[in-house]
């Protein structure tokens, strides 16, 4: 039984079908490249989201600390369970981080969060503090500025 | 002149040639079909995901914020007081509630309108700032603290 399919003629003429098939194949393998591109940057972009998510919480919850305790050591222990007295006194903190901002001084590092003091008034009452997070390659992922007033405690009544 | 065997030969080298490029092309095509798929799918469940655990974690957070005092009655349960009416935040079954009450009610856990769909929430109270964490049904977690102005004991 002789194929359906028109083979060859005489001569050495190309097939048209095949050449049909090549091209048809080409085209298809171009747009599964574009296409494919395009899911891996929208599945990066995905995580990418994920991560900033997770950086704006950690930075947020940064500041709310700062804003009661008004110290970065403290607000280290008390968001990454970092002890405070290896920061006693400091004025900037890098904190390695993983995926998740958690703290990680493991391989999984991909995050340095930055938490440092840029003013201090009325007798260190007053602080500015910057929150940054950076890639490994040092570039600002996310930013915020935040400030804290913690005033001295007043005694309003003799305890005696 | 080619000879019969010979024109058979080459017809069935091209039929099979032809028929090979079409089935490559078929299989590309599925498994295209199904790596987009499956992207698709991964990035929309991550979407819905993290949209729902972060939406709660941010709407209980800014509710902290907008309240007079608030209180932690037990892991999942959190009390938000305002003048003349409180608010009770509570999870259960894998839903987030919430009910107010009028002040001097007798606050219980039900009955309230449902939020957000989330595994775990979890709110303690430390010193004064408001943990409030969220987990979802993959396991993924997100948390934020917040502070509270009368320290987190509803005793403003």
């Amino acid at each position: 039984m002789r194929s359906p399919i028109k083979v060859a003629s005489k001569g050495g003429r190309l097939n048209l079908f095949l050449l049909e098939m090549i091209i048809v194949l080409l085209f298809f393998s171009v747009a599964s490249a574009v296409i494919l591109k395009a899911f891996v940057a929208a599945d990066r972009m995905s995580a990418e989201n994920i991560r900033l998510e997770r950086m704006s919480f950690c930075a947020q919850s940064a500041a709310e600390i700062f804003s009661d305790t008004g110290d970065i050591a403290e607000t280290a222990e008390i968001l990454f369970e970092i002890d405070s007295e290896r920061f006693e006194g400091a004025t900037r903190i890098d904190i390695p981080l993983d995926e998740k901002c958690n703290y990680s001084y493991l391989k999984d590092v991909s995050l340095f969060m930055t938490m440092k003091v840029t003013e201090s008034e009325y007798e260190g009452k007053f602080k500015a503090m910057n929150i940054s997070f950076k890639d490994d390659e040092g570039n600002v992922l996310y930013e915020i500025n935040t400030a804290a007033y913690v005033p001295e405690r007043t005694v309003l009544f003799d305890e005696e | 002149m080619d000879r019969p065997e010979t024109k058979r030969l080459t017809e069935t080298i091209s039929s099979a040639a032809n028929m090979t490029l079409f089935l490559l092309f078929a299989v590309c095509c599925l498994v295209m079909i199904t790596v987009a798929a499956t992207a698709y799918g991964r990035i929309n469940d991550n979407y819905g995901s993290t949209f729902n655990s972060t939406a709660a974690v941010r709407y209980i957070t800014n509710k902290i914020r907008a309240s007079e005092s608030a209180e932690v009655l037990a892991e999942s349960q959190l009390l938000l007081e305002n003048s003349g009416y409180c608010t009770l935040i509570y999870q259960q079954d894998g839903v987030v509630y919430e009910r107010l009450f009028i002040e001097d009610d007798i606050i219980i856990a039900e009955g309230g309108e449902a939020l957000f769909t989330v595994e775990i929430l979890s709110v303690k109270n430390e010193n004064g700032l408001v943990s409030v964490s969220v987990t979802d049904d993959k396991g993924s977690s997100f948390e934020a603290y917040c502070r509270v102005s009368d320290g987190g004991d509803g005793n403003a």
